[in-house]
């Protein structure tokens, strides 16, 4: 009964974890079709749009620059950083997004020059596989040791004569139900 | 009792992990993605000289050295004693790239500290040391026959580096 439950509680941090990667997928493409239908639009409608569009170029602008990071204080984004640097690259990001260009190829233009390292959310590719498995391998091996502690804990109970056992191991229980639960919360 | 050291090792385990980490010299040290790539084709003016302009493909078929300097900049004055003494080497072209400078001070500067430089670039407002994935000053650059960036130096570039990384590599890319 404890283990089913302890095994239920993993597997639900296991798919918690899963699709909080996948919305973050789903996120950035979405994110890509919504640039490719604005440049449709500017395209269409140029006029109107670009009055309109400026507080939501100023957004975009805001939002590229909170994902890369100053190089020069590296523990910072462009966004949070006066450094000449960053200014530059401020003023750089938001004259090619007014010249049309999409957050991607912006954030390629940022790559090309100054490596993987600007963007503060990595990639998935080999060198990052480590990082971005890390939390999944972590998490079995902790669910592991719980599992592990869990059962014998009950093999140590059922050692014990019956009548030592109602109280123990209800408030066991209750603990155990939270430990889980924390987990799972833990983890998204 | 032995289980409760579990804990406490991996505690240390991984204490030490960031600790060597901290402490691996050019830890902090961001690679080029530049390095294996063309050098930006950047067009500027020369330093002395603003009518004429300079670009990386006029010394294509050589092995050169691009130094970015200014004249604001502390470290540079340092690492400069190092390059007067490569602008000797009749062997090495060397190209000094004022970076977000006045015209006045770079020149000034030259003159002040010496001129190791075959010539000078002048980027006023920085945007080819954008390209060129500039972070801060001193870098340097070493570009093969092919126009091809081979290594980048991040900072100071010190008489050691000198003998057991750039000198090694001159000698590579000019037998080639």
């Amino acid at each position: 009964m404890l283990e089913g439950r302890a095994l239920l509680a993993a597997a639900l941090a296991g798919m918690l974890w899963l699709v909080g990667m996948a919305e973050e997928a789903s996120a950035a493409l979405g994110g890509q079709e919504a640039e490719v239908a604005q440049v449709a639009q500017v395209a269409q409608v140029a006029q109107g749009a670009r009055q309109a569009g400026d507080t939501s170029l100023d957004e975009r602008a805001q939002r590229l620059a909170q994902e890369l990071r100053c190089l020069v204080c590296q523990n910072q984004t462009i966004a949070d950083s006066h450094a000449e640097l960053a200014v530059q690259l401020k003023a750089e990001l938001r004259e090619q997004l007014r010249q049309g260009a999409t957050d991607e190829q912006v954030r390629q233009f940022m790559v090309d020059r100054y490596g993987e390292f600007v963007l503060y959310r990595p990639p998935l590719n080999l060198t990052t596989a480590l990082l971005w498995g890390s939390p999944l391998v972590l998490l079995l091996a902790g669910g592991g040791l719980f599992l592990a502690h869990v059962r014998e804990r009950k093999r140590a109970l059922q050692g014990l004569p019956d009548s030592q056992l109602p109280d123990a191991l209800d408030g066991d229980c209750h603990e155990a139900e939270n430990d889980a639960a924390n987990e799972g919360r833990g983890s998204t | 009792m032995k289980k409760s050291l579990i804990p406490l090792g991996l505690f240390l385990a991984l204490s030490c992990t960031l600790a060597l980490g901290l402490a691996r010299p050019g830890s902090d040290e961001v690679p080029s993605p530049l390095v294996g790539k063309p050098v930006p084709a950047f067009q500027l003016s020369h330093l002395d000289n603003e009518k004429k302009v300079f670009t990386p493909a006029d010394l294509k078929g050589k092995v050169w050295v691009l130094n970015v300097w200014a004249s604001w900049c502390v470290s540079c004055r340092k690492e400069h004693p190092v390059f007067l003494e490569l602008g000797q080497r009749k062997d090495l072209i060397l190209v000094g790239f004022n970076y977000q400078d006045a015209r006045d001070s770079g020149l000034q500067w030259l003159k002040k500290h010496g001129n190791p430089y075959r010539l000078t670039v002048f980027d006023e407002d920085g945007r080819a040391g954008m390209d060129l994935g500039i972070i801060g000053v001193p870098e340097t650059f070493v570009i093969d026959r092919q126009g091809k960036v081979r290594h980048k130096f991040t900072g100071i570039l010190t008489p050691e580096l000198v003998q057991t990384r750039l000198l090694p590599l001159l000698k590579e890319l000019q037998g080639a």
